[in-house]
């Protein structure tokens, strides 16, 4: 098949690019490094998170892994979600996507369906106004994200946060049965709603790509709590589900196991020049246009190599904490057994009223990532620490807190034969953050909730990434146009984040995927 | 590997949950070190040697532990034993709070005094090995 379109990467925006252009009939090739899960799902029983406890003698296998790659690794105090079941999502990163920092520690993917494997689920559009400060059009965005959500499925209720998350969505299914934890501290909220409300804070429920009913072929959640350990039935949406989907289709190529170097362009097209990770040799691929969807990191890596002069561009990731509350109405209870391990409330800070400058808190309850997890954290003997966790740990309610993100000078991405990184922030930001944080605490503590001690995560640790070539209609080097467009170059489009002004502290991937649907669109009407 | 690791496993097990672990947690203790790498150091030898021959200190190493090598490879050593047994049916029961756990807050209340207490004793007990290593 002669390739109209290769997509470097089989991400969320990648796949989401590849499917606008499939449907149309372009011959679509995606490349991707080709990693996957090939031994956990297969052994992880379609079974309930506590039944598995139970009665599953090999269940330090999946939860633990083969190598006990499950307890490793985790001084830094980021990817306690990285399951074994997910760690192939970062295979081959330290070798093919080498990145110097001592301050920025990203998560990048090879995988198939790259990050989107550990992707927490979260939907969030962004308001008009964020839009416009990431360089987006509100009105296009508004319709690519109906469309995409009618890909994905997504479960959601109109409620406080709906304006902060779903606004616009029309076909949501139902929402994800709130456990009792959750349930328990949105009653709180209810009863307290002026008060909190007056505080510029809002809470409601979060908008998940977690099905609630059958759709396209994929399961609704049976609300078993194994959503960082297995795949059955699909509830959750992943890019690696895409990708089985468009094989279907006579135009759709999936090209695996390669991480793209460089390319060129003349005027008849591109040609892209990949490693293959099996025999490691460059093979050339050759379309009429490229799109880049590597991630903000991945695709400014490619094009700085691709340039291979010195360069420096200026990089956005969300600031990320963790802050583990005890809710003391909640000690005595126990967990349902059926319930979601993801996120089913969210905070919102909106200090400004406009929806431009949103800080969040992702609110979960914590079960199915096991008691040691916790226990290693407290610092008391482990022998009396089961017990006392053990008896606490339906009173835990765990807040992910992400802030929004501008450029500052010592955020960026640097080339010079190798790609480096640094990311620090103002004092300035760093007293915003603790400023917010410390509203948000003193939110909880009003609902009932005691904080306990917070993790302050590494630079890079919150898996959101933007703004590497800035949106610019000046038509530069290292910048989009506006359409996604690499700039000085008329084959070359970027379909990720990269030309983001700005990133809101909500999730990325939602608006990632529809920003990649239009800048399929453009490339649809040049080509044809 | 050294034979003193299925001893280690067992005194580690008994103290933990109060049980000896099955061959099958020995096995995966060992492979679980191996895996790891999780090597000791000169005063987590000598701890681990005073814990496998008097098990009862092993409560005030813990403590100790907990504040003094919190990112030791002996505090590692007894998380993997925890986390061995908790992913176990067999020791389900000590981990899982559900509709058939019932809690009893006078036991909540006695580990939680428990844990303080030990801590002075914790503290004592490392910085002694600690000094005794050095004066070596």
């Amino acid at each position: 098949m002669e390739n109209e379109v290769i997509i470097v990467g089989s991400g969320p925006s990648g796949i989401m690019a590849a499917r606008t252009l499939v449907e149309a009939g372009v011959r679509v090739c995606v490349i991707d490094g080709g990693y996957k899960d090939d031994i956990y799902n297969a052994v992880t029983p379609d079974k309930n998170f506590t039944e598995i406890r139970k009665r599953d003698l090999d269940q330090h296998f999946f939860f633990l892994g083969n190598n006990f790659e499950g307890l490793g690794q985790e001084n830094n105090k980021i990817g306690a979600q990285l399951t074994p079941a997910r760690k192939y999502i970062v295979d081959g990163v330290g070798k093919y996507l080498p990145i110097m920092s001592d301050s920025f520690f990203p998560f990048e993917s090879l995988a198939v369906g790259g990050l989107s494997g550990g992707w927490g689920t979260g939907c969030f559009c962004f308001s008009p106004l964020e839009l416009k400060l990431c360089g987006l059009d509100p009105i296009k965005l508004e319709n690519s994200y109906r469309l995409i959500s009618e890909r994905i499925g997504i479960s959601g209720l109109s409620d406080d946060a709906t304006e902060y998350c779903s606004r616009g969505l029309l076909k949501l299914q139902k929402p994800v049965k709130l456990d009792s934890n959750l349930g328990s501290l949105l009653n709180a909220y209810q009863k307290n709603k002026i008060k909190i409300n007056k505080r510029n804070i809002f809470i409601g429920r979060s908008a998940l790509a977690l099905l609630t009913e059958d759709f396209d072929g994929r399961r609704q959640s049976l609300l078993d709590e194994m959503e960082f350990w297995s795949a059955h039935g699909q509830s959750a949406w992943r890019a690696a589900i895409e990708v089985e989907r468009l094989k279907k289709y006579d135009n759709f190529r999936h090209l695996s196991g390669y991480v793209v170097k460089v390319f060129e362009e003349n005027e008849k097209g591109i040609k892209v020049k990949a490693l293959s990770v099996e025999s490691d040799k460059e093979e050339m691929f050759v379309g009429k246009k490229l799109i880049l969807a590597a991630g903000a990191i991945g695709s400014a890596r490619i094009i700085m190599q691709t340039a291979n002069k010195k360069v420096r561009t200026p990089i956005l990731s969300n600031s990320y904490s963790y802050l583990p509350f005890l809710q003391w109405r909640r000690l005595g209870e126990y967990f349902e057994s059926k319930k979601t391990s993801l996120c089913q409330l969210i905070m919102y800070l909106d200090e400004s009223g406009k929806n431009d400058d949103v800080s969040l808190a992702s609110l979960f309850s914590y079960r199915s990532l096991l008691l040691f997890k916790l226990i290693k954290e407290v610092p008391l003997n482990i022998r009396n620490s089961i017990p006392l966790m053990r008896y606490l740990h339906p009173a835990f309610t765990i807040s992910g807190i992400h802030h929004a993100e501008r450029p500052g000078e010592y955020k960026y991405l640097e080339w010079d034969g190798h790609l480096k990184a640094s990311y620090h922030y103002s004092e300035n930001e760093k007293k915003e953050f603790l400023r917010k944080e410390g509203l948000m605490v003193k939110a909880m503590m009003m609902l009932g909730c005691t904080p306990l001690k917070k993790v302050k995560t590494p630079a890079g640790a919150s898996i959101h990434y933007a703004g590497t070539l800035p949106f610019s209609t000046n038509n530069e080097k290292f910048h989009l146009l506006p359409n996604g467009r690499l700039g000085v170059h008329d084959h070359v489009y970027v379909a990720d984040g990269s030309g983001f002004h700005f990133l809101p502290a909500k999730g990325i991937t939602l608006t990632l995927m529809a920003n990649a649907h239009l800048v399929a669109k453009e490339v649809l009407h040049e080509i044809r | 590997m050294d034979p003193s690791v299925e001893k280690e496993c067992k005194v580690f097990c008994m103290y933990l949950i109060e049980c000896e672990p099955s061959q099958r947690e020995i096995f995966l203790y060992k492979k679980a070190l191996s895996d790891l790498k999780l090597d000791l150091t000169d005063n987590e030898m000598t701890i681990r040697k005073l814990c496998i021959r008097f098990p009862f200190l092993l409560k005030f190493a813990d403590a100790g532990a907990a504040l003094m090598m919190r990112n030791g490879n002996f505090r590692k050593r007894l998380i993997v034993m925890l986390s061995i047994v908790e992913a176990s049916p067999d020791h389900c029961d000590k981990f899982i709070y559900d509709e058939e756990f019932r809690p009893k807050v006078h036991h909540f209340i006695w580990n939680g005094i428990s844990s303080i207490i030990l801590i002075p004793f914790g503290i004592f007990l490392i910085f002694f090995i600690k000094v005794f290593q050095n004066g070596k």
